[in-house]
């Protein structure tokens, strides 16, 4: 008998919160992050909406209660303030008999430290470019930093599949529990606003210079965000030794390649349709049993179509809610599976379902209409997540309310 | 339900004789890839199409179950390639190319697209494991379903830049190299004509010695392996500062068969994605080999045990 996986406790910053109160204070409201950016250093931030985290790197520090010196990435800051949130709720400490794994996704990891080397290195290779802004570049510093500070340290790794990467840490993370490797898993993920990113997406022509309007006809692309979210994954084994209890299951997991194309989605959303199926069947659930889909829902031509094409072949039978909560986040790139896996974590446990007031007019094809305003005491019992990233990776991830 | 390697493919670094580091001579795709979809891929989502799909040729499977990545810095050269446009250009009028190739996942998902292969597919970046958690992830999957056929590999790429940034932080001193390369695996849960068996992994990712030395005994004991019939792969790069203590580690064993293989590979985040296809192509060139015990790691940082058996 495979072991069920539960979520005992969760942690998030974004551009609407430090902390899951405020974060489900923003989305009651419907507040969103989109805001004149302080930190990142690019011109195009007065071009286009960009959802920033409202602290310095020194702030971040402040609230995670680590040294600059050690976390020197926003990255690794942003997934410090997060982690350290949700290992509180867990009761996770050190030295106790209970083996943990800490499992984050990230897309640019330490660039935003690393960009900055390389404007003077690359004139200077000797001598350009102050060497602390490089060491914490790659993917895997943040997770080994911030696997130390919550004690979390038996096993720890970092996936980078673009936009689904901390979706597929809450799969990898119930496989290990699975089979036993270790008691306990902290996933999700972190990605900070980089010039690299917002010079990225705007080459690709995606960006929307007005707050983004997922799944509206209207809409232009994506508001890029940052941020962090993890949840401490146990087993009613592991629930037995740390005295948690559950605020709901993880019940349905799926993680496919479209094969399609680098970044484009099939037009009928292939992809998104196996993932969403493939989580069902994995669930041992119809379609008809999911109660809201927090959506992937970038406000990208093309993701929004494909997406919608999908969602509407799978629920033919009945729609259930769905929203993007991107509208409020931002898209916050490896970040984003983890902060809307949280967002439905807590979505069950307030008793909410996410809203979007921006939304207008449905896309011609595919009709459909997100929750306007943020529905308050409506109890759900299954949410289902997506997160579709570049190279063609489909995630998707189901909560069940117990 | 044991976990099998049915077939290698790998791109082998050279010690050049101008250069004191490991790079990958010049290699031909055409037979995967058609030449004006692959011009405008980077080096390294071509040295993974060539060891990856090789490994396919290899095992006779053409769309795998599932493909499982592991890179220590990714799609290097585009991600640099693209930060100097954003300075060339001033932030204007950028080419996405760079930006889109730089996603670390683009080796899997370029091999997805190229197999049609639909199922699960995943990236590991975490340094010194990237391919070991690649290896260990495939390796609980098949354990899960033994019909399943999963690409497994690592891979790096040296530029320019890692080189200078090595230099000034003393990456690599006394006589460690860095090196690049690319090994892949094609893993089933099918023992006939599978190479060598996959028996146990274990992934250390905290850099404790005292640890890493009780981790490596545990491995032992819990595999009885016996130190006098299993050929040693070490992690030894040619810096005292890294090998001394695992020498040391290794002196309570006495092992009469040891594989140096950064001697051949030079020292990157993914050599031991290297280090176990030399390994698993030891089964086949001396049949003789019973085991083979992998201890990699990348410098002084994280670390890991692979136990491979014959079939």
């Amino acid at each position: 008998m495979v072991a069920k996986i539960y979520i005992t406790a969760v942690g998030i910053i974004s551009s609407i919160g430090s902390g899951c109160d405020q974060t489900v204070q923003s989305i009651i409201e419907g507040k969103g992050g989109q805001t004149e950016t302080k930190f990142v250093d690019s011109k195009l931030s007065r071009s286009f909406p960009l959802c920033e985290v409202p602290f310095s790197n020194d702030q971040l520090a402040e609230i995670a209660g680590v040294s600059r010196d050690e976390f020197r990435t926003r990255c690794s800051l942003l997934a410090a303030v997060a982690a350290k949130e949700a290992a509180a709720n867990g009761n996770i400490r050190a030295n106790e008999n209970i083996s943990t794994a800490f499992i984050c996704g990230t897309t640019v990891g330490g660039m935003d430290r690393s960009e900055i080397f390389y404007r003077d290195f690359s004139e200077d290779h000797q001598n350009g470019g102050d060497i602390n802004d490089v060491i914490c570049h790659d993917c895997g510093d943040t997770a080994h930093k911030v696997a130390s500070l919550i004690n979390a340290t038996d096993f720890v790794s970092t996936i980078s599949t673009a936009c689904s990467s901390s979706a597929n840490s809450f799969i990898t993370g119930a496989r290990l529990l699975q089979h036993g490797i270790v008691d306990r898993v902290v996933a999700g993920g972190s990605d900070a606003l980089t010039y690299f990113t917002v010079n990225g997406f705007n080459s690709l022509r995606i960006h929307d210079s007005e707050p983004c309007r997922p799944l509206d006809a209207s809409r232009k692309g994506l508001n890029l965000g940052e941020g962090a979210a993890f949840a401490v994954l146990e087993t009613e084994a592991t629930m037995k030794k740390t005295g948690n209890k559950p605020i709901c299951e993880l019940s349905g997991w799926h993680n496919c390649a479209e094969a399609y194309h680098q970044t484009a989605s099939s037009p009928e959303g292939r992809g998104a349709y196996f993932a969403m199926t493939g989580a069902l069947k994995k669930a041992n659930m119809s379609p008809e049993d999911i109660d809201y889909i927090n959506l992937h829902g970038t406000g990208t031509d093309n993701n929004d179509a494909s997406e919608s094409a999908a969602v509407v072949k799978v629920f033919k039978e009945k729609m259930p809610l769905l929203s993007s909560t991107k509208t409020l986040t931002g898209h916050t790139l490896g970040a984003s599976g983890g902060i809307e896996a949280v967002i439905s974590v807590l979505s069950i446990r307030e008793n909410i379902v996410p809203g979007d007031k921006r939304f207008k007019t449905p896309i011609a094809e595919t009709g459909l209409k997100p929750v306007a305003e943020t529905l308050i005491n409506r109890q759900v019992i299954n949410i289902m997540s997506n997160s579709f990233g570049f190279g063609g990776n489909n995630s998707c991830l189901i909560f069940t309310r117990l | 339900m044991g976990v099998y390697i049915k077939s290698t493919g790998a791109l082998m670094p050279e010690k050049s004789e101008a250069e004191s580091v490991f790079k990958c001579a010049k290699f031909d795709i055409k037979e995967f890839i058609d030449p004006k979809e692959y011009r405008r891929l980077g080096t390294i989502i071509r040295s993974g199409i060539f060891a990856g799909m090789t490994a396919l040729k290899n095992s006779g499977i053409q769309k795998p179950d599932a493909i499982v990545v592991g890179t220590g810095l990714g799609c290097l050269t585009d991600t640099i390639k693209f930060i100097a446009s954003i300075k060339q250009h001033n932030e204007e009028n950028l080419n996405p190319s760079p930006f889109i190739y730089s996603t670390h996942n683009t080796v899997g998902g370029t091999i997805s697209i190229l197999t049609g292969c639909t199922g699960y597919n995943s990236t590991f970046v975490h340094r010194g494991l990237s391919f070991e958690s690649a290896l260990f992830e495939s390796f609980l999957m098949i354990k899960e379903d033994s019909e399943l056929s999963i690409l497994a590999g690592g891979i790096d790429e040296l530029t320019d830049e890692y080189l200078a940034v090595g230099e000034r932080i003393g990456l690599y001193r006394e006589n460690s190299v860095p090196g690049e390369g690319a090994g892949f695996f094609v893993l089933t849960g099918k023992k006939e004509n599978a190479i060598a068996e996959i028996v146990d992994i274990k992934l250390l990712p905290m850099f404790d010695k005292v640890k890493v030395m009780n981790s490596f005994r545990q491995f032992i004991e819990n595999n009885s392996i016996n130190p006098a019939k299993t050929v040693l792969f070490t992690p030894f790069n040619g810096d005292s500062e890294c090998d001394n203590w695992k020498k040391d580690v290794l002196r309570s064993h006495k092992w009469e068969n040891i594989v140096s293989p950064k001697e051949s590979t030079g020292e990157f985040m993914t050599a031991g994605a290297i280090s176990a296809v030399l390994a698993a192509e030891r089964f086949v060139s001396e049949p003789q080999t019973k085991e083979i015990l992998i201890w990699n790691s990348f410098l002084n940082m994280e670390n890991a045990f692979i136990l491979l058996r014959s079939t």
